[in-house]
């Protein structure tokens, strides 16, 4: 059986089937609007952190080869 | 057939597949684990911009971002061996990087505030509870973007790793309860949970930046 919490969020996500979906809101009739109130916070998240742009990204790609390469050079024992 | 075979990458997922030109995750997964760097380059300019994004909405740190993105990355390289293609290799590399992340947070004894913590508050909520308000009084004025921004990171930063983890998958990159349980090894219960109260948390710091807007 499901907790609050995880009939809550699925509920917010509009994840839950139909009929669970009514039922849970006619249980719970004073935290309809809390829906609304998440949209704004998902959508506020979603503008700000969303597609955060890696500076010098080909320095970055090299950076990562260059470990590899020495990680897989072997000595070479004289 | 090689065990990698018949995977299907969310790349291809997303470009389809009349992009043949591409490599498929899977592919190149096969020519790393083959020993070729060249491979892994092509892996690394796919994914960084994401793995960027996720573990600096985590850390609110450029320099760490970058820092921990770079030992993701390596991590992953020493690791493909074990990428045996039973998930797609985003969720398989997701995984490495987010450990990473919640790692470094753990060692820097970040751990969150107790409020909304799941770990400790009990199961019976009350359905009606409005969450707590914001300490910071409600602006007479819009906020500037910069404002937005450093409360926003704020916020984050007064979540634990675990929680930060399930915003930025679920609100940020749009992952599946079940992706995120598999990428955080933890029950789907777990993560609608954390889910639940790093949503309670963050709209209680947010509220009068969301209103105002």
């Amino acid at each position: 059986m499901k907790t609050f919490e995880e009939k809550y969020t699925t509920w917010l996500d509009g994840a839950l089937k139909s009929e669970e979906a009514s039922a849970f809101e006619s249980e719970h009739a004073l935290i309809i609007h809390e829906k609304g109130d998440f949209l704004k916070l998902k959508s506020l998240l979603r503008e700000n952190l969303q597609g955060k742009s890696l500076d010098a990204p080909d320095f970055f790609n090299s950076q990562i080869m260059v470990q590899i390469e020495r990680e897989t050079t072997k000595p070479i024992l004289v | 057939m090689n065990e990698l075979d018949g995977c299907t990458s969310k790349v291809e997922v997303a470009y389809g597949p009349s992009d043949a030109v591409e490599s498929s995750d899977v592919e190149l997964a096969k020519r790393c684990q083959a020993g070729d760097p060249n491979a892994y380059n092509e892996l690394v300019t796919r994914y960084r911009n994401k793995a960027f994004t996720m573990i600096y909405g985590m850390v609110q740190n450029e320099q760490d971002a970058w820092d921990l993105a770079q030992e993701g990355f390596l991590k992953a390289w020493r690791s493909i061996r074990r990428f045996k293609g039973e998930s797609s290799f985003y969720t398989w590399f997701y995984r490495i990087i987010a450990n990473v992340t919640i790692d470094s947070l753990r060692r820097k004894g970040i751990h969150g505030e107790s409020e909304f913590d799941d770990r400790i508050m009990s199961a019976n909520v009350d359905p009606g509870s409005r969450t707590t308000p914001s300490s910071v009084p409600p602006p007479h004025e819009k906020l500037e973007q910069g404002e937005i921004k450093q409360r926003i990171n704020e916020a984050m930063a007064k979540l634990s790793p675990e929680h930060r983890a399930v915003i930025m998958m679920k609100e940020i990159e749009d992952l599946q309860y079940s992706e995120i349980a598999e990428i955080l090894k933890c029950s789907i219960g777990t993560v609608m949970s954390r889910l639940f109260y790093a949503r309670k948390k963050m709209q209680s710091l947010l509220r009068d930046v969301y209103e105002n807007l």
